[in-house]
């Protein structure tokens, strides 16, 4: 297993480290207890600033809740908490209605500095020492993607794409970022930080991957009629990013969350409707006729996630967001591992 | 200002609940002129307080809050608060204003911040279920708020009242009454102002902060016009307006909000009490409008229109009967509704209260409430007391309910779209009560005391839950277990110069939840509901030495939880609050004059009644109120 190994190698690390630590007069700390493990964003219920980070241990299946609280003498992270990026030795949490982006030591979760000069921020991409930031700004105005430098952690720029940027991803040394009030991707390049290309997809796009062939999908939710009925047009658009086209389309038959995963040969994605977790084959032109998965313990689900390491579909149940949320580990094949305790609405796993 | 003088109106309330000791009754009420619906006349057995508050600058979420049984989930100062009576949700208390409920028709449960005390008369508690007397929403207990009966030749009177305090909070309030033998007006005007920019100091963020954007407006008025026709008969007509504008408090980690809510609530009573062959009769039509706007979003309206009949006749000396029935329009413009919507309901009712002998009563309640092409379950309700002693100076009555509620779902919870689901049953509650008080007296020393008892069993509550299409919708889907014990111990020492009271409550309270949120969930079984506090306590002190009266009010609730797998991490912490105040009054002939000076929160203890919203520290009020002919009309 790799992940013995790399607690091994932590190990003999940070022995090493002591050792070395012990002459040079306890200057250096150990990496911290969170240096590898499973990451759950928790939500937490919209107006009440009770986000948390929770960490699974999937070695001993030890969880413990809040670490961000637990490390910073029970001080919250702020109000949705929406997602977190680690890179290098810092954890970036970005607090979507508290207006900021916490930056934590990745490995004992202690406070490093609160980024504030964003706009209901969602989430986060680093590439050569610059975060990008993707924010809805406002409802009633276009969102954008902020650049911050990582050295100073300062704002060095906003690039405006359009209503609710939400998802992004980096291939080919650009930015795409999914405009989830529209039906539109924003093509950023990386070298001038300017919008070269906007792409029309479905409605209501979400998160992206990129399959084994580099292609770049994005699932959109879909959208809802004058009288709120669901319009049923959740849909796949696979974008070539060379040409920054879109290559094919898969309709869902039905509006579903916008939140997807990829497994470990980048040749499966999932996507997950109510309890149910549905796998699509990068290869297919139509949506499965049936789910792979439908959890009948689960209220509904709200976050999915794909361990490369143990190669599992992590899938986080928000249980409506009145008790704690429960995370369900399942294999490929669909059938069910064990499940555990998060915080208050589960919404994103971090592999670390 | 809430803060900053509710120890006054807990004042009041210590009065009042020591009146209502007081008058626990050896033998029941003798009914002298009984107009309008009284609301203890047929609740035998039941727990009934009447709070006399009147005149008070605070919100209606402060007068009652001074009862342990209730729990108020107050999302800042001055900022929403919804109820929690014996341990049920914000929907499961009917809140009554002159026999019409007025919980809001799209989310059945009432913003109590929105009633400010200066404005009602009587303000009336049944605790308990009660659907029979109240219908939809009497679950947990009801809330009366009636007019008072007018009274006529009385001539004029008035008061003028200033208070401020610490934070920004300003309040005016003017009443004016006039009567003579045909007439009687009551005009109230009160005018109030919250800055909120109180300091805290929550561990969520760890330093001292000022409270950024929680500023409210309020202003309302209260019109009434009584006409006599005879010594039996007057018509009233009855207006209350108020306004509210808010901003919305943040959560202590945020700095800047731009959220705001601006509602304005227009009730008209018009009635007519008269007595005839059958009886007296009370007939009444009210109009409801409900505007509500947050920030810039389109708003939201709702009107309601009812026409009440009630028929209140003594057969015996010992024997009255009721009998009546309403029909209620509700009218709603709301963007997730389909436009243009109606909904209607009818309420068919009838009570009996017969005293068997001198020293034991008992009454039995019955109603049908019908809805759109729905029944919901026929609520009945049995109550008995007995005055099994009376010896000496020892007076004790037994007393004991059994009763039925339900809760007609709201207009969201039936046609939001998308999710409302028009074939959603009613909640349906059983309950039991029983309780004893006990009085001692002496010539100037008066003890007395009550322990109450109850268990209420509730299924088919109404749960939103996310559902496969990808929204929310509702289902009949919780049964709840509450149950739990008051209890209440007051004592009046009267002197000719000093007088003391001091009253002490506490209420265990202990709301299960009964079914998992899935088949196999286990976590939530068992559990308490959220934001119930299995404790709360509460002692209100008040001393009189001639014209000075200096007031002591400590209140203590206990851990609430905020999950319903009720975990520690994300709970709220028991708290303690304590309020002094000094109170110092002038009479100059018809002239009476009310000094106040108040200190709140005098530990300056960091409190939350909702997660991660603030409340103040310790801060200060002044009031002055001028009073002339106070006693010439009795409020």
């Amino acid at each position: 297993m790799k992940r013995v190994h790399v607690l091994l190698s932590v190990f003999l690390l940070a022995t090493a480290a002591l050792f070395v630590s012990s002459c040079n007069s306890n200057t250096e700390e150990p990496r911290g207890e969170f240096s590898s493990g499973v990451f759950v964003v928790n939500e937490g219920n919209f107006g009440s600033a009770n986000g948390t980070i929770s960490y699974y241990n999937p070695v001993n299946n030890e969880v413990k809740q809040d670490i961000f609280g637990q490390a910073n003498s029970g001080r919250a992270l702020g109000d949705v908490v929406q997602s977190m990026t680690i890179e290098g030795d810092f954890a970036y949490v970005v607090v979507n209605n508290s207006n900021r982006v916490e930056v934590v030591n990745a490995n004992t979760f202690k406070s490093v500095h609160t980024i504030n000069d964003v706009k209901l921020p969602r989430y986060m991409v680093t590439h050569s020492g610059r975060g990008y930031v993707s924010e809805w700004v406002s409802f009633s105005e276009s969102g954008g993607v902020s650049v911050i430098n990582l050295a100073d952690r300062s704002v060095q720029q906003h690039i405006i794409t359009d209503f609710g940027a939400e998802g992004l991803i980096i291939q080919n040394n650009k930015l795409y970022v999914s405009n989830s009030f529209s039906n539109t991707v924003s093509v950023i390049s990386l070298s001038s930080h300017e919008v070269i290309e906007t792409i029309q997809v479905g409605q209501a796009p979400g998160q992206f991957v990129t399959d084994k062939d580099g292609k770049i999908w994005v699932l959109c939710g879909g959208s809802y009629d004058m009288d709120y009925a669901p319009l049923n047009d959740g849909a796949f658009y696979v974008i070539n990013s060379g040409t920054d086209e879109v290559e094919k389309s898969i309709p869902l038959n039905a509006n579903v969350s916008a939140k997807t995963a990829i497994n470990k040969n980048k040749d499966i994605i999932y996507y997950f409707r109510g309890k149910s977790i549905y796998a699509l084959p990068v290869t297919a032109s139509a949506a499965p006729g049936e789910a792979l998965i439908t959890e009948s313990d689960a209220v509904g689900f709200y976050s999915i996630g794909y361990d490369d390491e143990e190669e599992l579909i992590y899938a986080g149940d928000s249980k409506g967001f009145t008790a704690s949320g429960s995370v369900f580990r399942y294999h490929e094949n669909g059938t069910s591992v064990n499940y555990f305790t998060s915080g208050i609405g589960p919404n994103e796993f971090i592999f670390k | 200002m809430r803060n900053a003088l509710f120890c006054i109106i807990f004042l009041h309330a210590v009065w009042s609940w020591a009146q209502v000791a007081d008058s626990v009754p050896a033998t029941y009420l003798q009914e002298v002129k009984i107009y309008g619906i009284p609301p203890a006349k047929y609740a035998a057995g039941a727990r009934v307080e009447k709070l006399q508050i009147a005149g008070s600058d605070i919100l209606l979420t402060d007068a009652l809050n001074g009862n342990s049984s209730i729990y108020f989930k107050t999302y800042g100062n001055h900022q929403l608060s919804t109820i929690a009576f014996r341990g049920t949700s914000a929907s499961h208390t009917a809140v009554l204003w002159n026999g019409v409920n007025i919980n809001s028709p799209s989310l059945g449960q009432t913003d109590f911040s929105l009633l400010p005390v200066f404005l009602l008369d009587d303000i009336s508690v049944q605790f308990g279920t009660s659907s029979s007397l109240y219908g939809t929403d009497a679950l947990g207990g009801s809330v009366l708020l009636n007019t008072a009966s007018p009274l006529f030749e009385r001539g004029m009177k008035f008061q003028v009242r200033q208070d401020i305090g610490s934070f920004g909070n300003l309040f005016s309030g003017l009443k004016l009454e006039f009567s003579n033998n045909r007439w009687h007006t009551r005009t109230k005007l009160m005018l109030r102002s919250v800055e909120n920019n109180f300091p805290f100091t929550s561990p969520a963020v760890g330093y001292e902060k000022v409270q950024q954007h929680a500023a409210v407006q309020q202003y309302g008025v209260d019109q009434q016009f009584h006409y006599q026709f005879s010594a039996h008969s007057y018509l009233s007509l009855n207006v209350l307006y108020t306004y509210n504008f808010r901003e919305i408090q943040p959560v202590v980690t945020n700095d800047v909000s731009d959220e705001t809510l601006e509602d304005r609530n227009t009730r008209i009573n018009l009635s007519y009490h008269g007595a005839s062959v059958l009886g007296n009769i009370y007939v009444s039509t009210s109009f409801m409008d409900n505007f509500q706007q947050y920030s810039i979003s389109s708003p939201n309206r709702t009107q309601q229109l009812n026409a009440l009949v009630n028929i209140d006749k003594q057969l015996h000396t010992r024997t009255d009967i009721r009998y009546g029935a309403s029909a209620t329009v509700f009218l709603a413009d709301m963007e997730n509704y389909e436009a243009g919507l109606t909904d209607t309901r009818y309420d068919i009712f009838g009570s009996l209260t017969h005293g068997f002998t001198s020293t034991w009563k008992a009454s039995l309640n019955l109603r049908q409430s019908f809805y759109e092409n729905y029944k919901a379950p026929i609520a009945p309700s049995v109550g008995t007391e007995y005055n099994w002693l009376t010896k000496g100076r020892h007076v004790s009555v037994l007393k004991f309910q059994a009763s039925r509620g339900f809760r007609v779902p709201t207009l969201n919870d039936r046609y939001w779209r998308p999710g409302g689901n028009p074939g959603l049953k009613p909640e349906d509650a059983w309950h039991v009560e029983g309780g004893m008080t006990w009085q001692y007296r002496q010539e100037n020393h008066i003890v007395s005391s009550s322990i109450t008892s109850y268990h209420t069993r509730a299924h088919d509550w109404i749960l939103w839950q996310p559902a496969n299409q990808g929204y929310w919708a509702p289902n009949n889907l919780q049964r709840v277990h509450v149950y739990g014990v008051e209890l209440q111990l007051n004592s009046t020492i009267k002197q000719q110069k000093f007088s003391l009271e001091t009253n002490v409550q506490y209420s265990y309270t202990r709301s299960k939840n009964k079914e998992g949120l899935t088949p196999n969930d286990l976590t939530t079984v068992n559990s308490q509901l959220l934001y119930v506090p299995y404790h709360q306590a509460s002692l209100h002190s008040t001393a009189n030495v001639n014209a000075w009266s200096a007031g002591l009010v400590v209140s203590y609730t206990g851990l609430r939880y905020t999950t319903l797998d009720n975990q520690a991490y994300l709970s709220l912490p028991a708290y303690a609050i304590a309020n002094l105040m000094l109170d110092r009054e002038f009479l100059w002939n018809t002239w009476k004059i009310t000094g106040r000076a108040g200190v709140n929160n005098i530990f300056n203890t960091y409190y939350e009644n909702y997660m991660n919203l603030a409340m103040p520290g310790r801060n200060y009020s002044l009031s002055i109120i001028l009073n002339f002919n106070q006693n010439q009309i009795k409020p």
